[in-house]
């Protein structure tokens, strides 16, 4: 691992190189206290490095949120070719939540089936990460996620005056070329340190250690906590929607006025929503909006953590921000936890 | 054989139907799947024989119950095209008052002469088979649903809140800017507007089927609505009731 130093003159003139060459996506900040989005950089003055969470999870870019896929032509002679578009992109300022969430979908994008689209896309991506402090929704911590070991190519650690950058590929080394670094100065590694443990410092967290949150699921299926929870529920998706390890999608058929051909299109969807398990019949499996909570979290916790090994949560804390009824991972898997250790003492009496 | 539409207008501000002609790039594609047989906007013809009659406008007089319920007569399908037509929209807020009140406001001392009855959407007179909701109705939405119409399907509406096309947009939620909104409980399918340019949900498409209204009248109570402000939120597009009829 290669540590060099950088000054903030020098991050500018790197995102300005970056942009010679590739299209750079940055955070933004919006209209509104502490709301920012990735979008196209267009002056690196306006990048914004100091930030907590986006709206949008950075997933967007390899996974839009709406995206033609197939194009087809119908009549005597049916015709249909799919649809991949990808070019070189540069995701620049991203959170080791982030990082990790997009690290998660590589594994889940891949597995039965091989996502083109999502493949095409983060072979021409590259990563800079930056380092960040949590605010009150922001769990990482807990999950793991406050540091990751891979998925990026350079990344960066505020220190006095600049940044110290981590050096993690030949791509991020290419970077480089031609921007002022230094070698970083003990002083310098020292306030590395001391940021992650700032960063580490986190009231928002989980009541058990994050490898073992699978087993507290086994027997709470049934248990009331997932009413108490969901009653001010709107179903309306929005935690999924902004999630950056969600992955499901509808399809939608958009045909041409003339009904002779048309494409075929995907858009976000989300789990919560009140017909996402309704199926041709019209029936639907999970009618209840505690069922639907429920589900969410079996799934990221539970199900995908078993078959994976790892949490499909990164801990970014982005579904409880933009949640108007305030609906939160955290005291839900504690209430989770404590049921489960409720349960056990109960059996092993 | 193309269907024969025709477009019929009611009470309202015949935006719905004006919003189909404003569709000039598709609307000659548009003809090409439909005759369009009947319709004051844009020609003189009538006639009886209609496959899908297009309504816009809530029906809030005598006349107009029966010409609707004439127009029924003729159609083999009625679909109701804008809030007026599907929830009795922004002309439904009258009838909390009464109706001499209402003719004396509108009017002054003449209106008692006027036919005028509680506003209701046309589901309220005769069957609908389909309602094309908003104010005024989404383009995409009507295109697609001729489309359907045209396939011999029934069009279907998103039954998740507004919400949901909200985040698709990446718009920064206006409850955090200080602004109220009404998409938590409203029904997608105008691409959220409104919230896209900066502007809460006003409800105009309507309820989802089952919206949390307990938990939308805490969430804006607790942003500082009062409870009356937070019923006008509620009622605006959306006050049409059948007891006040
Ligand atoms: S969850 Fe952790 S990594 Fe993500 S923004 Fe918060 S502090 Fe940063
Ligand atoms: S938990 Fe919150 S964000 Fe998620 S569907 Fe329910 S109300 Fe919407
Ligand atoms: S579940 Fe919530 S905290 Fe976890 S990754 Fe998704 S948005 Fe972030
Ligand atoms: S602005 Fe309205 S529609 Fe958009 S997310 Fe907020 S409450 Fe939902
Ligand atoms: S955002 Fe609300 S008020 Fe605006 S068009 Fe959509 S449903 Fe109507």
């Amino acid at each position: 691992m290669t540590l060099r130093a950088i000054d903030y003159q020098a991050v500018l003139a790197l995102i300005q190189s970056l942009m010679q060459e590739a299209k750079v996506v940055a955070p933004h900040q919006r209209e509104g206290e502490r709301q920012w989005s990735f979008e196209e950089v267009t002056e690196p003055a306006n990048v914004c490095l100091e930030y907590t969470s986006t709206v949008l999870p950075p997933k967007k870019y390899a996974f839009p949120t709406q995206e033609r896929f197939l194009r087809y032509e119908l009549g005597e002679s049916p015709k249909a070719e799919p649809i991949i578009e990808a070019e070189p992109l540069v995701l620049f300022g991203v959170h080791t939540c982030d990082i990790y969430a997009l690290n998660c979908l590589d594994i889940a994008m891949t597995d039965e089936h091989v996502d083109p689209n999502w493949v095409a896309r983060r072979k021409q991506m590259r990563i800079v990460g930056v380092d960040c402090l949590p605010d009150e929704y922001c769990f990482c911590a807990s999950m793991g996620t406050a540091t990751v070991h891979e998925g990026y190519d350079l990344f960066l650690t505020p220190v006095d005056g600049g940044y110290v950058v981590e050096v993690a590929t030949e791509a991020g080394e290419e970077m480089l070329t031609n921007i002022p670094t230094k070698e970083a100065t003990s002083a310098q590694v020292a306030q590395v340190k001391a940021h992650l443990n700032k960063k580490m410092q986190q009231e928002h967290k989980l009541d058990c250690d994050v490898s073992t949150l699978p087993l507290h699921f086994s027997g709470v299926a049934d248990s009331e906590l997932w009413e108490q929870h969901a009653e001010r529920c709107y179903s309306c998706g929005t935690c999924n929607l902004v999630c950056p390890t969600c992955i499901c999608y509808d399809v939608l058929e958009q045909l041409n006025l003339a009904l002779d051909g048309g494409e075929r299109v995907r858009v976000w969807d989300s789990c919560m929503l009140e017909e996402f398990a309704t199926v041709a019949t019209g029936e639907n499996f999970r009618e209840e909006r505690s069922q639907r909570l429920r589900h969410r979290f079996f799934r990221k916790y539970s199900y995908l953590f078993t078959r994976y090994g790892q949490p499909y949560c990164c801990g970014c804390g982005r579904c409880v921000r933009q949640c108007l009824v305030h609906i939160d991972p955290v005291p839900i898997l504690n209430d989770v936890i404590a049921e489960s250790q409720k349960g056990a003492t109960v059996r092993g009496a | 054989m193309k269907p024969r539409v025709a477009v019929f207008s009611f009470t309202g501000c015949e935006g719905c139907s004006l919003a189909i002609l404003e569709c000039e790039n598709e609307l000659l594609g548009v003809l090409n799947l439909v005759d369009i047989v009947r319709w004051r906007e844009a020609m003189s013809e009538t006639t009886e024989d209609i496959d899908i009659a297009l309504v816009d406008g809530s029906i809030s007089t005598h006349a107009g119950v029966k010409r609707i319920k004439k127009i029924r007569e003729m159609s083999k399908l009625v679909i109701a095209i804008g809030a007026c037509a599907h929830t009795g929209g922004l002309n439904a807020m009258k009838n909390k008052y009464g109706m001499g009140e209402v003719k004396e406001v509108v009017y002054g001392p003449d209106g008692a002469e006027f036919d005028t009855i509680p506003a209701r959407p046309v589901s309220a007179v005769v069957p609908v088979e389909f309602a094309l909701p908003g104010c005024p109705i989404d383009r995409e939405e009507f295109l697609r649903a001729i489309k359907e119409l045209c396939m011999g399907k029934m069009p279907k509406l998103p039954n998740y809140p507004v919400c949901v096309e909200c985040k698709r947009k990446e718009n920064v939620c206006v409850f955090f800017k200080g602004q109220f909104c009404m998409g938590p409980v409203i029904r997608a399918g105008c691409g959220a507007i409104c919230p896209s340019f900066g502007e809460g949900c006003e409800g105009c498409r309507g309820f989802i089927d089952n919206p949390n209204k307990n938990a939308h009248q805490e969430v804006l109570a607790e942003f500082g609505l009062t409870a009356q402000e937070v019923m006008n939120h509620f009622s605006m597009f959306n006050s049409y009731k059948e007891s006040e009829v």
